[in-house]
């Protein structure tokens, strides 16, 4: 049986995950959830930005990512729309202006928001050129963007009438499954002390706990996880709270993947030890 | 076929969404050419997405608009400047394209330095922290008996990971070792915090497309499946 165990074949072990998530995803039962400080922390600092100062929404994620950023931008904007804080949506991935614009548009009527009187996409912008776009935004963001996405000068945006530079700037957002946060805490959010919310994939997560506590980062959501909180704190159950379970329900097969792999190899090292001093 | 198209748009883009998921996790199974077909189609969309990109949200707007509408000529100098780098082709004139390369490192360089003291001074401040319980002052904040303990535990944690980096010198001395070795252990414990991260990151993912499968592609025949 321990040996059946041990040579289990892999696509069985997938099997058995796809039947427990999709289980838990048809059986959809909402969990409790108890916020985590940088889930609050995040929430806190939404909740304290000025309502007349702008507020940076950088998106820098594609569809590869989208089951974890997308939660979380969604998540944020609810709570963003909900306060009516002015926003600029900038993009250092190709897809995500895009994606986000969509679900802006979505929730627009819902919180009564308008394109250019609360809110601009400033499009996409290289990822090659992060350094030099953001040290200029910091001292001109109207003039070192020109236009936003649909080519509109920057000066006949009405949302940028009172935008000039970093002063301006209540609070910075960034949803990132890349390294791109560094260029924001190194270039933008450390020229002012602007609050800054994180929202990263999870495996980006463990990398960014020292900016929490050097106060870089004010807080922060991580991956889905981070999401699920966020739409406890903000009272607007989503993607993630609907895919709560299934995340669960996926870590506790592979944990117990992990138990019964470990019983046969540590069951395996002892016979053949039995087996050594046995002689055969 | 175009009204058809229109009419049914969204059960269309439903199922080249169910296809594409599908033939990707194929994989999962074996090897094979559907896998294959979606690897390269994902692979020629992102291409082809990135070169209409290119034009239409960087060269255009930020190089050929300025030149041929609002008459920058002066834009136009940076063609020959980017051009410089596929010299590098050439035997003979290839020490060109180093003239542009030099330019992008030195530019690369000085703003490496701004990005360091940007994203560490910070957190090298921020090592200094009040080993003992007291009262908020004008100037710091309240730290409590647990928060003191904790401050404590992170001078500790920091000292070890940090003599296991000593490598200029041999680590001879017992103390030194030890606190290398806890060092090292503590690191490992980051590793296996840093795996378990990746793994839900890797099934959040993973559940977001079985989500879609389920619910959006299934539940829109199958009563069943439907989202409640």
């Amino acid at each position: 049986m321990i040996r059946l165990l041990s040579a289990l074949d892999r696509r069985i072990i997938y099997l058995v995950l796809l039947f427990a998530t999709g289980a838990a995803l048809v059986w959809t039962p909402v969990l409790p959830v108890i916020p985590s400080n940088q889930a609050v922390d995040a929430y806190n600092a939404v909740e304290k930005a000025p309502v007349d100062k702008f507020v940076l929404f950088g998106n820098d994620w594609s569809a590869s990512t989208a089951g974890e950023n997308e939660p979380q931008a969604v998540a944020m904007l609810h709570h963003m729309m909900r306060r009516h804080l002015k926003f600029g949506l900038i993009g250092f991935d190709p897809q995500s202006p895009d994606l986000v614009a969509a679900e802006i548009d979505k929730l627009a009527k819902q919180y009564g928001y308008e394109y250019g009187r609360d809110w601009v996409n400033f499009g996409y912008h290289p990822p090659e050129a992060i350094n030099a776009t953001l040290k200029a935004m910091v001292r001109d963001i109207p003039g070192s963007l020109g236009k936003d996405a649909n080519g509109t000068p920057t000066s006949q945006i009405p949302v940028l009438k009172n935008v000039k530079d970093m002063s301006d700037v209540g609070l910075i957002v960034e949803v990132t499954p890349s390294a791109t946060y560094e260029r924001w805490v190194a270039f933008v959010q450390g020229v002012k002390n602007t609050p800054m919310v994180f929202c990263p994939t999870a495996v980006m997560a463990p990398e960014a706990y020292q900016y929490l506590d050097s106060g870089q980062m004010a807080g922060m959501l991580t991956g889905k996880k981070g999401a699920l909180e966020y739409e406890g704190l903000v009272k607007k159950p989503g993607a993630a709270t609907r895919q709560a379970l299934a995340l669960s329900v996926s870590h506790m097969v592979i944990v117990l993947l992990i138990v019964i792999g470990n019983i046969g190899y540590l069951a395996e090292r002892r016979q053949k030890r039995l087996e050594r001093e046995a002689g055969l | 076929m175009s009204g058809f198209l229109i009419a049914n748009k969204e059960p269309i883009i439903i199922w080249i969404g169910a296809a594409c998921t599908l033939g990707i996790y194929s994989i999962l199974y074996r090897e094979n050419k559907i896998y294959r077909f979606f690897e390269h189609l994902f692979i020629g969309l992102a291409a082809g997405w990135a070169v209409a990109l290119a034009w239409g949200s960087v060269l255009k707007p930020l190089w050929f608009d300025r030149i041929f509408t609002e008459g920058r000529w002066w834009w136009f100098f940076l063609l020959p400047v980017g051009l410089l780098l596929y010299l590098v082709y050439s035997k003979r004139l290839n020490w060109m394209s180093r003239i542009t390369i030099g330019l992008l490192l030195g530019i690369d360089a000085g703003q490496q330095f701004q990005q360091f003291s940007g994203q560490y001074y910070n957190q090298i401040s921020s090592t200094f922290k009040p080993l003992v319980p007291q009262a908020a002052t004008a100037h710091t904040k309240a730290v409590s008996l647990s928060g003191a303990i904790n401050n404590w535990l992170f001078l500790l944690i920091l000292i070890c990971v940090m003599s296991y980096f000593f490598f200029s010198f041999e680590q001879k001395h017992k103390l030194v070792q030890r606190t290398a070795l806890t060092g090292r252990w503590l690191l490992m414990i980051a590793f296996g915090a840093i795996f378990g991260s990746t793994i839900m990151a890797r099934m959040a993912l993973f559940i977001s497309r079985l989500d879609f499968l389920i619910h959006d592609w299934l539940g829109r025949y199958i009563h069943f499946f439907a989202r409640h």
